[in-house]
């Protein structure tokens, strides 16, 4: 062989491994770390802990590191503790829609940013409970109650989790899997969220005025399939805990804007598992009148959950590196797989329904301290069954100013059938204003 | 029969060409250079069955009476956040003409409208919409084809008024979501301004319109001329037995109106009104949020959808003068004007939900309008006292018309119905008050001449319930939507079952009844004595289509 063929040979296997060693590096953007240390610093501070150091004593034999699937959780009794039931069964390669394999990193300290911080600080001084129980007063924004004590101060927090000030998904995927957890249908539409109060990133004044009290307001429009393309909403949340939602909805096969029930929300969205309640893990207007709740707060819990991730528009999740955090349909079952998992601290929120008209007797949700959002849920139908359950990672920039939706898990273990929510699009865009969130929308929609 | 064979070969390959290719891509994106272009579509291929039988009038198709097939496209071009383009073409094709064209009984009474049913290839119907639309926060202007949807009302149009319905497919038989596909698109400019809030009010919006002339009719329901002498049935006359007049099945096929009765051939002159300023139509809408309700606030002044018969006098006519009558009718097609205020609400009722011990409140719907000066054909009628011909028929009068809605929209939990998920309610109450309107069978008012037996009582009222339900993941979702004409007793009723199979196919099956007005019956419609008796059928309201009764199949492919 000649020294020019060898030389070539070399020269290919150099670029196959420059390549390889790239693509590795990429993949492993799953290290979520921060873009700003004294700022961790400071909002660790802020919370008394990082969670990083409050994990680790539940199931020490499970390490970063190990990859746990099918073949061998069996040999890590401590595994239950980790997960909540839901995960935990389908951890069983015959269950419903069986987990993909776990691979476990290194627990991460995510934080928000420093307006989040300083308006978290601010209603610590002010915020409180109204009479009725449940009504958050004096809320300046960021957490509503950096250490809640109770039920009714930590579902506080669902209401008023971290969205960023403004996002837009392009598109927000919804993704159907049948009783043999294969690809029924698909459904994509756009959607974008403004916040009126509480900002914290960009539109830090808010929506002035607001004669209205906007919470804020969601809009969206699908675009796929063809029989319901088209089809636009604007949905309100009000700040005042008896003044249910407006919703507004452009039926494009009408041509019509139709008015809809602001309580009609517990119906699953087009045949999905995603019911309007359920949006963004919890999205229930807490009322102290209509479908009222028991608010139980339990211990905290250590649990395994989805690392987060970050990209952001005009990227997805691949074209970003992250090339292990996808939905893998190309064999008998369909896995959604999170690039990583690690151990997580998690507040823990019961919510009991005391109407039993309502669809759910109790819901459990994980929310995770560090950075104000809902990450996993299980909800249980009124004969106490096991219905329907919720894991998700996240897109969080990581100067903790900006967030986007990723990859969810939808399940329903009663009927078997799963939908997968699957997300791009814009962390706090600036070009989000009003005429996103009102008539303007519907109109402009309105083909 | 060689060629049919050909021609339906050729449509399925080019349908498995279709979604062959089609089944490989979602919603198309293309990135033209800058802007961006999305493209949807669907083909549909569908079968309609009458199983009304054989009507005594020859009014219908029993069995296959339609086999509809459309080819839908629908791009929208993004130029800029502000900046859209969008365009639909359709092309309307109907397959029975090809299956049916050694039937005997189709070729007689309904292979004359083949020419302008087959297929609906005319340019202007292909371009369905075209339009441009350039928008900020603070206005909205759109420019071009469009179709704009008024009103709140399901199965009825009231509010509604802006572009008239072709009625060439299931005639007016549709529920709500049917009118898109069967609205005629008009030229138009539509720009909205947004004022901001004030006092109570949010979410404001006013809305102007402008259409510069290009007037479009409620289906070119008449023919140049009618034989209508011809009508006979059970009470013919010596030497035209079983000879029923089609002039008006020939126009349109098998949605065709039947063709009522008069004592000579008729002739219609259409008056037809040319793209011109002076043939502008204008309106307005202003949207106003309060108080958790949603309001609108509408003024149009159009043309009338349908037109009115003005009678002109007899003619000399060689076809009359061929079967041994003096000459025929000459009514000239008159489009008349249309003006219109009203106003469309709807709000949430609140706490209603919870008293029905239900999860979702009920929302009211309630729409109205007032129209002046609305032309119709009445019964009104003279003659030559000499001659004794008619030197007026359809007497044309001014009258004023209030129509209302009541409505409420609701999603309720019916266990027996569906157990797991919400079944979707929707009741309405109408009212059309004709105040003053005259009384008496010479004068009365025609709801739909040349139908003399239709008149509008001063109090006409309807009532619909719609409900809708979904099942197994919204994959099997049936509907069923009930009108009822109080005044005729007429009513018909719409079933369907469609079906989401993956995310291209959408199968669907239904049945549509149509039940016969009260009075309905034959009657003798004259001459006098001395001569052959003529016979009519006094059809009113949905009566007219009571033979159309129809299951249909539908296949759609779409992307």
């Amino acid at each position: 062989m000649s020294k020019k063929v060898v030389s070539r040979l070399f020269l290919v296997v150099l670029v196959f491994l420059a390549s390889t060693a790239f693509l590795c590096a990429a993949s492993n953007c799953w290290a979520w770390q921060t873009k700003d240390p004294q700022l961790a610093e400071e909002f660790a501070a802020m919370l008394g802990f990082k969670v990083k150091d409050k994990v680790g004593k539940v199931a020490p034999e499970i390490k970063a590191g190990m990859t746990i699937d099918s073949s061998n959780y069996t040999q890590y009794p401590g595994l239950k503790e980790l997960l909540p039931d839901s995960l935990y069964g389908r951890l069983d390669p015959k269950s419903y829609a069986p987990l993909a394999p776990i691979k476990i990193v290194d627990t991460t300290q995510y934080h928000l940013g420093r307006v989040w911080m300083q308006k978290s600080l601010e209603s610590a001084k002010t915020a409180k409970i109204g009479a009725d129980g449940l009504t958050l007063e004096g809320y300046q924004g960021g957490y509503p109650f950096i250490h809640p004590k109770n039920g009714v101060e930590l579902v506080q927090w669902l209401d008023n989790d971290y969205l960023g000030d403004t996002f837009a998904m392009r598109p927000m995927r919804l993704r159907l899997y049948n009783r043999e957890n294969k690809p029924e249908r698909e459904m994509r539409k756009e959607l974008n969220i403004l916040r009126y109060v509480g900002c914290t990133d960009w539109l830090l004044e808010g929506i002035q005025p607001n004669p209205e009290q906007i919470n804020y307001v969601i809009s969206g429009t699908f675009i796929y399939p063809k029989d319901i393309s088209g089809t636009s909403y604007v949905r309100k949340r009000f700040i005042p805990a008896d003044k249910a939602d407006e919703f507004l909805l452009y039926v494009a096969s009408m041509r019509r804007i139709r008015r809809m029930s602001g309580r009609d929300t517990q119906d699953p969205l087009f045949g999905s598992d995603l019911v309007w309640d359920d949006y963004n893990i919890n999205w229930q207007k807490f009322s102290t009148t209509e479908f009222p709740n028991e608010y139980i707060m339990h211990p905290d819990r250590e649990m395994l959950l989805p690392t987060y991730i970050d990209y952001d528009w005009p990227n997805d999740r691949a074209s970003a590196g992250y090339t292990d955090y996808l939905v893998d349909e190309s064999g008998e079952q369909v896995f959604l797989k999170y690039g990583s998992w690690q151990r997580r601290y998690m507040h823990i929120l019961e919510i009991k329904s005391k109407d039993t008209g309502y669809l759910y007797s109790k819901r459990l949700n994980a929310i995770e301290p560090e950075a104000c959002v809902a990450v996993q849920s299980q909800l249980y139908d009124q004969s106490g069954r096991l219905w329907r359950s919720w894991v998700r990672d996240y897109n969080l920039t990581q100067d903790g100013i900006g967030i986007m939706e990723d990859l969810i898990d939808i399940v329903d273990h009663i009927n078997n059938h799963r939908t997968i929510l699957d997300f791009k699009g814009h962390k706090n865009p600036k070009w989000l204003g009003k005429e996103y969130g009102d008539v303007r929308f519907l109109s402009r929609k309105g083909k | 029969m060689k060629g049919r064979r050909v021609l339906v070969g050729v449509a399925i390959a080019f349908m498995s060409a279709f979604c062959g290719f089609w089944s490989v891509a979602h919603a198309i994106e293309i990135d033209l250079c800058g802007p961006t272009m999305t493209a949807e579509g669907y083909f549909r291929q569908e079968f309609a069955f009458n199983v009304a039988g054989t009507s005594e009038e020859k009014t219908n198709q029993s069995g296959l009476q339609s086999a509809y097939q459309i080819w839908y496209l629908d791009t929208n071009t993004t130029f800029s956040n502000n900046l859209e383009l969008r365009t639909i073409l359709r092309l309307w094709g109907d397959m029975a003409y090809t299956i049916l064209d050694d039937n005997s009984h189709f070729e007689r009474y309904f292979e004359d409208s083949k020419s302008n049913q087959e297929w609906q290839d005319d340019w202007n119907e292909i371009l369905r919409e075209f339009y441009v639309t350039y928008y900020t926060q603070k206005f909205l202007f759109r420019a071009g084809k469009q179709q704009i949807g008024w009103g709140e009302a399901d199965g009825l149009r009231l509010m509604d008024v802006i572009n008239p319905l072709d009625v060439r497919h299931d005639f007016q038989f549709y529920d709500t979501e049917g009118y898109e596909e069967a609205r005629i698109p008009k030229w138009m400019i539509k720009t909205e301004f947004y004022p901001g809030d004030f006092g109570p009010f949010y979410d404001n919006g006013i809305e102007l319109y402008w259409n510069p002339g290009d007037v479009q009719e409620f289906g070119d329901l008449l023919p140049g001329y009618i034989n209508a002498p011809l009508a006979a049935g059970v009470f013919a006359p010596a030497g035209l037995t079983n000879v029923y007049p089609t002039d008006i099945q020939g126009q349109w096929g098998t949605w065709g109106a039947p063709t009522p009765f008069a004592p000579l051939p008729v002739t219609l002159d259409k008056k037809e009104k040319a793209t011109s300023l002076t043939n502008g139509e204008f309106g307005t809408r202003i949207k106003l949020n309060f108080s958790d309700t949603f309001m609108t606030l509408n003024g149009w002044y159009g043309w009338k959808h349908q037109d009115v018969l003005d009678y002109q006098g007899l003619i000399p006519d060689a076809r009359a003068l061929a079967q041994g009558y003096p000459g025929s009718l000459l009514f000239n097609r008159e489009w008349t004007r249309l003006k219109v205020l009203g106003f469309t609400l709807s709000r949430e009722m609140f706490g209603v939900g919870d008293l029905a011990g239900q999860n979702a409140n009920p929302v009211l719907r309630v729409e109205a309008l007032y129209s002046f000066d609305e032309k119709f054909n009445s019964r009104g009628q003279s003659a030559d006292p000499v001659t004794g011909l008619p030197t007026e028929l359809f007497h044309i009068v001014d009258q004023d018309q209030l129509r209302y809605m009541i409505g409420f929209d609701w999603s309720m939990n019916i266990k027996f119905i569906n157990p797991t998920k919400s079944t979707f309610v929707s009741g309405q109450f109408f009212h059309i008050w004709t105040p003053n309107v005259p009384d008496g069978a010479d004068k009365a008012l025609l709801q739909l001449a040349p139908y003399s037996g239709w008149r509008w009582p001063e109090h006409q009222f309807y009532y619909t319930l719609l409900l809708r339900t979904e099942y197994k993941n919204e994959q099997i979702v049936p509907s069923m939507l009930y009108v009822q004409d109080c005044h005729t007793g007429a009513a018909w009723v719409k079933t369907k079952l469609y079906f989401r199979i993956g995310n291209h196919w959408r199968p669907e099956i239904g049945y549509l009844w149509i039940g016969r007005n009260r009075d309905h019956g034959t009657v003798n419609a004259g001459p006098t004595t001395g001569g052959p008796v003529w016979a009519t059928n006094d059809w009113e309201s949905f009566g007219l289509f009571e033979d159309r009764d129809q299951v249909w199949v539908r296949i759609q492919y779409q992307f």
